[in-house]
């Protein structure tokens, strides 16, 4: 059985998407179409009225036609949406999916589509946005890592992913982490769930051990999919909460990790 | 007719030919987007996906990657061991057939990296994260491609459950009871009302209680599921379990998350 799905109309830019393309292809069959029909029939009278040789006559329609057959195929690429001027926010991937593989292009890149939940998300909140990475390095990118998305305005799901994001600014948008933005190493000593969950999110617990065996907890909600990453004894990313500068941390935050984020 | 008036006549054929089939093709693309820009993608329908994969049984390795001989009477003098799919690079050059060059970097079970190169077809089932049993090639050998260690092509399907399973136990992420995911393997898909987590991870892999509704009465399982899997049940609807224990003297069975065998 499967959720129902409201995906959205198509916007504007969709819209604009598919009438250029239907322009191109219509141009395409009214000047292919005549062209064709025009190679024949000047072939036929030209072996008819005149005394070339025909195997020339046909050598040359042949190239015609060939000609006419590359202006079919050849294709322009249509512009890229322009990126939207909405706010950053905070998703969870949940899902990479193979968007094109085997055949990268002429920059030799492919395209996975990231499949995330943005912070707080009803379960219908879904999001899609592409990530484009070099066929030769590959790609790892799990699921479970915090990304920086944009909304488009104009789309139900689609997003846009923002790769150059300061990974400390991203998690400040989940966890109002005061004081300095000093990144450490840290071991996760042990993860909880220590509540009921609002929707999809869970409250959770994580304490992590730093390099000088400081115990620091990270809590917030979190869907069961971001636990993955968060196994006692891996290693992980935090930046101290310095509520009073006086006194000593209890507290941190945990920084995404993955090559989306 | 000469030689040559024989090739021109061909060559123009076989140009109309061509001509006539791509203007075939354009005409199609126009009926097409005459309909209108296609609704929105749908990202949950990747997860209706991944559930389907779940919902199969095991298989060869051969036909899991699709590439690679078939399994055979061929007894191999070293066990094979589980690696873990790091990364997938390349995946370039797809040919006719469909199947694609590729390199998996793997992670072997002390830790060590190998990258394999051979042809798949199906990405799909190429993820980071994913088992793969594999053997070493003998000390100093590497196959043509320079391959020291290669997929366990000669495993059949339920030789290659049994090497998942063991692997599944020996993570901790299968109990004492999952030599019966081999007597009589039927996976069933049932929809759920509810997935907690019990703070358990291992393996990368998280362990969730799943609640299913089967002939109006709530049931529940526990096991590891890796979070896409997790996403997948969640977004599909649908979660893939099996009775372990057949029903005797008209008593119900115990229930287990179906493995997703790789």
């Amino acid at each position: 059985m499967s959720i129902p799905r409201d995906t959205g109309e198509p916007d504007a830019f969709m819209k604009a998407v598919n009438a250029r393309q239907l322009q191109r292809v219509r141009r395409r069959i009214r000047v292919a179409l005549p062209l064709e029909v025009l190679t024949v029939v000047a072939t036929v009278a030209i072996l008819l009225l005149t005394d070339a040789h025909w195997s020339w006559v046909l050598f040359g329609a042949a190239t015609a036609t060939s000609l006419v057959g590359a202006v079919l195929v050849v294709s322009d690429d249509d512009a890229e949406r322009p990126r939207p001027g909405t706010d950053l926010e905070v998703a969870v991937v949940v899902g990479v999916e193979i968007a094109d593989w085997g055949n990268a292009g002429a920059d030799d890149q492919h395209r996975v589509r990231v499949i995330a939940r943005p912070l707080g998300s009803a379960t219908s909140e879904l999001v899609h946005g592409d990530h484009r990475f070099r066929a030769g390095d590959g790609w790892s990118a799990r699921p479970g890592t915090l990304i920086g998305i944009r909304r488009f305005p104009t789309m139900k799901h689609l997003v846009r992913l923002e790769r150059c994001v300061d990974p400390v600014a991203l998690v400040r948008l989940r966890e109002p982490v005061r004081g300095g933005s000093v990144l450490e190493d840290a071991d996760v000593v042990s993860l909880r769930v220590t509540g009921e969950p609002d929707g999809d999110w869970w409250p959770t617990e994580v304490t992590v051990r730093t390099a000088d065996r400081l115990l620091l907890v990270s809590e917030c909600r979190r869907l069961p999919e971001e636990l993955g990453p968060l196994e006692p004894g891996t290693a992980v990313r935090i930046v101290r909460d310095q509520r009073d500068p006086f006194t000593r941390p209890t507290r941190c935050a945990i920084l995404p990790s993955g090559d989306t984020a | 007719m000469d030689a040559d008036q024989i090739v021109a006549v061909i060559l123009f054929v076989v140009a109309a030919l061509v001509c006539l089939m791509v203007w075939g093709f354009e005409i199609a693309a126009w009926r097409e987007l005459k309909a209108g820009p296609p609704a929105p993608h749908d990202p949950a329908s990747y997860f209706d996906a991944v559930v389907s994969r779940w919902a199969r049984g095991p298989m060869a390795v051969h036909d899991w990657l699709a590439g690679g001989p078939y399994p055979d009477d061929r007894v191999c003098a070293v066990d094979p061991v589980v690696a873990e799919l790091v990364e997938l690079p390349d995946g370039s050059g797809a040919d006719e057939t469909g199947t694609v060059p590729t390199a998996l970097r793997l992670r072997l079970p002390d830790g060590e990296r190998t990258t394999i190169r051979l042809d798949a077809n199906d990405a799909v089932n190429l993820r980071p994260g994913t088992f793969l049993p594999v053997y070493p090639e003998p000390p100093g050998f590497s196959d043509l491609r320079g391959n020291t260690w290669r997929p366990a092509w000669h495993l059949d399907a339920v030789a290659v459950a049994r090497v998942m399973l063991g692997h599944r136990r020996a993570l901790g992420l299968l109990d004492d009871g999952a030599e019966e995911l081999l007597r009589d393997p039927r996976p069933e898909r049932f929809p759920i009302s509810r997935i907690r987590p019990t703070g358990t991870v291992r393996a990368g892999q998280v362990e969730v209680v799943v609640t299913f509704m089967r002939t109006g009465s709530a049931l529940s399982v526990r096991g590891f599921l890796r979070p896409e899997e997790i996403a997948a049940v969640r977004h599909s609807g649908d979660v893939v379990v099996t009775e372990l224990t057949v029903r005797r003297s008209g008593r119900d069975g115990r229930w287990a998350l179906w493995p997703m065998w790789f």
